[in-house]
């Protein structure tokens, strides 16, 4: 089955390889004033996670990712009325390093908010020390791609992680 | 030379992620404004990824020649499903979901559990699909899953087992032809976790006969490790090796699934 749906999405590369050149949206540029030093070699061109079609591309899979995630976080305490997602994007280099982080907070409605920098802080620390990300092969050439990390909170904690 | 490959590349890129609309079907029930609309974008999009900004322009083109063509509203909303911005997303398919209730519900609702860990808003897009079109069996966004198996596992999600066992078990008794790719997979899993042992079996055996996966004999090999019959468990864990490393697994491009196996703990268990 995994075979067939990596053969079905390789077909599909050439779509993912013809945008590249053009502006995409939820883009991320490197901002010296926010972001750590953090290297694209001169190679611009940033993929999506998913443009491979091979799935989330973890050291350890889910397991090794949940629990470190869940180790940074599980102390926090959010206002129990707080019924929403924190979206933690970011790239991962060809060297399988991420940076140029962003965080975004929503509603469960879908309206866009506000947390306290003391709790969006954490979430974000939480992604940036992880370590495991691999760099993914499009078209046998390593590059670069955007990944996200999203933390479901509500009942005053985190519920649930994704991917 | 690769001005000339990239222009061949724009020409390959024809495939889009989800089917095309019929356009005649819209000139058929006799919405030429959505037609209109329909045939635009149908050539626009043609030379264009979903994450280019150009393509966000295109469908705003065919929306101001028909503002209730959902298509393009679900169009506009797909890369943002995909790099996991909930508002954008929600923004662009509830209006989709506004003019296309029938076709665009199913993929809200499971879009919501896979992308966003919405389970809630799932579940409350799913009682609204059934409120509005009693008896339909509707399937999720990607075709995997019955809309009434979203719901058991969006329960399960919440911690609710016994709302997402007695849900399953209703769609497999009701549609016992419509029986999902991975369905018995995940009620075996659940009687096992609520204890109910034989049932577990029997969902999971079937599974493996069925459909073969690898996270099928690895659930057997759990239970027959609980009931100390190790060396059932080894031979399952065995079947599951090899099945995982024929590709034969849950796999997902965008996430990881409900009950999918992964190498580390495969290894695990062939430690026991």
């Amino acid at each position: 089955m995994r075979r067939l749906i990596r053969t079905f999405l390789l077909i599909l590369l050439p779509v993912a390889a013809a945008a590249q050149v053009r502006p995409w949206v939820e883009a991320i540029t490197y901002d010296a004033a926010i972001d750590s030093p953090f290297s694209l070699g001169g190679d611009a061109n940033i993929y999506q996670y998913h443009n491979d079609g091979l799935g989330v591309n973890y050291r350890g899979d889910r397991p090794a990712l949940h629990e470190a995630l869940r180790k940074a976080t599980n102390q926090l305490k959010f206002d129990s009325t707080f019924d929403g997602l924190v979206r933690v994007r970011f790239v991962v280099n060809k060297a399988g390093e991420s940076g140029m982080f962003r965080t975004y907070v929503y509603t469960v409605s879908g309206e866009q908010a506000h947390l306290p920098a003391a709790l969006l802080n954490p979430l974000t620390q939480a992604v940036k020390q992880l370590n495991g990300w691999q760099p993914k092969i499009i078209r046998d050439q390593t590059v670069h791609y955007y990944q996200y990390v999203i933390f479901r909170i509500q009942g005053g904690k985190v519920s649930h992680i994704l991917p | 030379m690769k001005r000339i490959l990239f222009a061949l590349l724009l020409l390959s890129s024809t495939i889009q992620l989800h089917a095309q609309p019929n356009c005649a079907a819209l000139l058929f029930y006799g919405d030429t404004a959505a037609y209109e609309a329909c045939q635009y974008l149908e050539t626009a999009l043609k030379v264009h990824y979903q994450y280019e900004e150009e393509f966000q322009r295109i469908c705003d083109s065919a929306l101001s020649i028909c503002g209730h063509f959902a298509y393009a509203w679900r169009e506009k909303s797909t890369p943002y499903v995909k790099s996991g911005n909930f508002h954008l997303w929600m923004k662009y398919m509830n209006e989709a979901v506004r003019y296309d209730t029938l076709e665009m519900l199913p993929a809200r609702a499971s879009c919501r559990g896979k992308f966003f860990a919405d389970y809630a808003g799932a579940i409350a897009d799913i009682e609204l699909f059934e409120r509005k079109y009693p008896g339909s069996l509707a399937m999720a966004h990607n075709g995997t899953y019955s809309l009434h198996m979203v719901k058991a596992l969006s329960y399960r999600a919440l911690g609710q087992r016994n709302q997402a066992i007695s849900t399953a078990e209703n769609y497999l008794r009701t549609y016992p032809n419509n029986i999902g790719m991975y369905d018995r997979l995940h009620l075996g899993i659940m009687y096992f976790e609520a204890g109910r042992v034989p049932e577990a079996k029997k969902q999971l055996e079937t599974q493996l006969k069925e459909s073969a996966v690898a996270e099928a004999a690895y659930a057997l090999a759990k239970i027959a490790k609980a009931e100390k019959n190790d060396d059932l468990a080894k031979k399952y864990i065995r079947q599951a090796r090899e099945l995982f490393n024929a590709g034969q697994q849950l796999f997902d491009p965008y996430h990881y699934l409900d009950d999918q196996l992964f190498e580390a703990e495969l290894v695990e268990a062939e430690r026991w």
